[in-house]
């Protein structure tokens, strides 16, 4: 159902949008006058038979199938002011600069440590004793 | 402390080599940054820095020569 608000996607289920919490009773009654019916209301009490022969007269509900998924439900919720953190792209943006900056800042500390292979004796490690005699 | 530090490189011979740096006359020194004596500065079998030691404690020194015979 689309709220008439946001225009966001929600749950037929749902009383208000989970988004702007704007009430879909707009939407559900626009639909009403449209000539949909509400689900389950349709055969109450009124057997008709073109359900096929199980559908005996007075069992009540006819069976209604889901609606099957259509792309239209899987599209992008539209961002609004009150949705959680990770559907926000900055917080991507982010951490994505804050991993790069710290991989540069590993690579730079790398290359900045210094070497002193002339000073190695027996190529063993090394103690460099400093005294002086004085 | 250079008796120590004889000991150790006759105990550590083999593993640990000892070059002995004039602190006053030897530019290393200055490379180093070398503000205090003694100074005992590990490197490993590259070159690089494994350890700095400023002043004379024998058992730290031992310490570094154990870890550095490990390498």
């Amino acid at each position: 159902m689309i709220c008439p608000g946001c225009k966001a996607e929600n749950s037929d289920m749902l009383v208000n949008c989970e988004f702007c919490g704007q009430p879909l009773s707009a939407a559900r009654g626009g639909e009403a006058q449209d000539g949909a019916v509400e689900r389950g209301d349709e055969g109450r009490g009124q057997p008709t038979g073109e359900y096929g022969p199980s559908a005996a007269p007075g069992q009540g509900y006819a069976p209604s199938e889901a609606p099957p998924p259509t792309p239209y439900s899987y599209r992008q919720q539209p961002a609004v002011p009150g949705s959680p953190w990770y559907q926000k792209t900055w917080v991507y943006l982010l951490a994505i600069v804050v991993v790069t900056a710290v991989v540069a800042g590993i690579f730079v500390s790398r290359g900045n440590v210094k070497s002193y292979p002339a000073l190695v004796v027996d190529n063993n490690p090394t103690l460099l004793d400093f005294y002086t005699d004085t | 402390m250079a008796p120590i530090v004889d000991g150790l490189e006759q105990q550590y011979k083999g593993k640990v080599s000892v070059k002995r740096i004039n602190a006053n006359s030897d530019a290393t020194a200055n490379e180093f940054g070398i503000s205090a004596v003694p100074t005992y500065i590990f490197i490993d079998s590259s070159g690089t820095v494994t350890e700095k030691q400023v002043g004379g404690d024998p058992q730290k020194l031992e310490e570094a020569f154990r870890k550095a015979a490990d390498q």
